[in-house]
């Protein structure tokens, strides 16, 4: 199975992950004709679809920790 | 306009009795009206009429068009509802969550939030699993079924949160059990060297969180199931789009730590019925 990302191209942002079979472009079979489906194995929803075909993933905030120490 | 008043009555003239059928009042009579199979001198029953309505002699059944299963594992499409289905049964859970990775230099990392399931324009929707992430709720997908469709929707099961959040000094913290969907198939915690395990293929439900070995390592949080419908649909309209959500990724190993497990892929299941 090939991982898909789900662009919405009125805001460039990613809204869904989808698995093909195969190797897929443009509008996804059966959806509305403004998204569009790009191979990613790393872009998440939420992330930016940039111009240059890369997707930035949304940045999770973590809580500030202290480092472990080793015992 | 005439009347024909008798007690039996054969279709059929064939030499060979059984293809002939006999419509007949028994004797003496009780209330019935029965159907045989073969002449009207020893017809053998299928069927009996009384004032309530048809009841079927031993054995013999009412056959019709068995539902019509579709099984929707993975990407988009139109689903195309069969000639003559009277309501359809949709079962469909979202995409799980991915499990988190353990990691001894700061917190654990997060996996990746499954993908929506969805079936028709705004009709059903099983919405994701949050992945496992270290400090996270790890929501399960929420869930809706709007009209015409009726139903159920069931936000999706938690991931678990590792036993211990966060430790600087005990070895071998175990991370957190995936969210479990209606279908099963939630992916195991794990500890020592083993990587978080996966959801199941087309369960919905969570990977488990990665966990420590002999250097003390935040353990990955589970990913939650996706959303899960059951839902029916009366009237059903011609086709309906959809859209099968993947499984969240797996959260990667950090320093001294391991992998979450990826979360289990979508489905959606037609039942087709037919009058």
């Amino acid at each position: 199975m090939i991982r898909h990302c789900i662009i919405d191209t009125n805001t460039n942002l990613v809204i869904n992950i989808v698995e093909y079979e195969n190797e897929r472009t443009g509008v996804p079979e059966g959806l509305e004709s403004h998204l569009i489906c790009v191979v990613s194995e790393t872009g998440e929803i939420g992330g930016t679809y940039n111009a240059d075909g890369t997707i930035t993933n949304p940045v999770i905030e973590i809580p500030l920790i202290p480092t472990p120490i080793q015992e | 306009m005439s009347t024909v008043k008798t007690v039996k009555y054969q279709v059929g003239t064939d030499g060979t009795s059984t293809n002939n059928f006999t419509i007949y009042q028994p004797d003496p009579p009780d209330g019935t009206m029965r159907v045989g199979n073969g002449n009207a001198d020893s017809p053998t029953e299928i069927a009996r009429f009384d004032a309530n309505g048809l009841i079927m002699a031993s054995g013999k059944s009412i056959t019709g068009n068995p539902p019509q299963v579709t099984v929707l594992t993975s990407g988009t499409g139109t689903y195309t509802t069969p000639t003559g289905a009277a309501y359809l049964v949709i079962e469909m859970v979202g995409g799980g969550g991915g499990g988190g990775g353990s990691n001894s230099a700061g917190g654990s990392s997060a996996g990746g939030t499954g993908g929506n399931t969805a079936f028709g324009s705004s009709l059903l929707t099983g919405n994701g699993g949050a992945g496992g992430a270290y400090s996270g709720t790890n929501a399960g997908g929420t869930a809706t079924v709007s009209s015409p469709a009726v139903g159920i929707g069931i936000t999706g099961s938690a991931g678990a949160s590792p036993g211990i959040g966060y430790t600087s000094s005990i070895l071998y913290a175990s991370g957190g059990m995936g969210g479990c969907s209606p279908f099963g198939g939630a992916g195991q915690n794990q500890w020592a060297t083993n990587t978080g395990q996966n959801g199941a293929t087309n369960s919905g439900s969570g990977g488990g969180g990665g966990g420590g070995n002999t250097t003390a390592a935040v353990p990955g949080g589970g990913g939650a199931s996706g959303g899960y419908v059951k839902a029916w649909i009366t009237s059903p309209s011609a086709s309906y789009s959809y859209v099968v959500g993947s499984g969240g990724t797996a959260g990667v190993a950090g320093t001294n730590g391991y992998a979450g497990g990826a979360g289990g892929s979508g489905v959606i299941i037609v039942t087709a019925y037919f009058g």
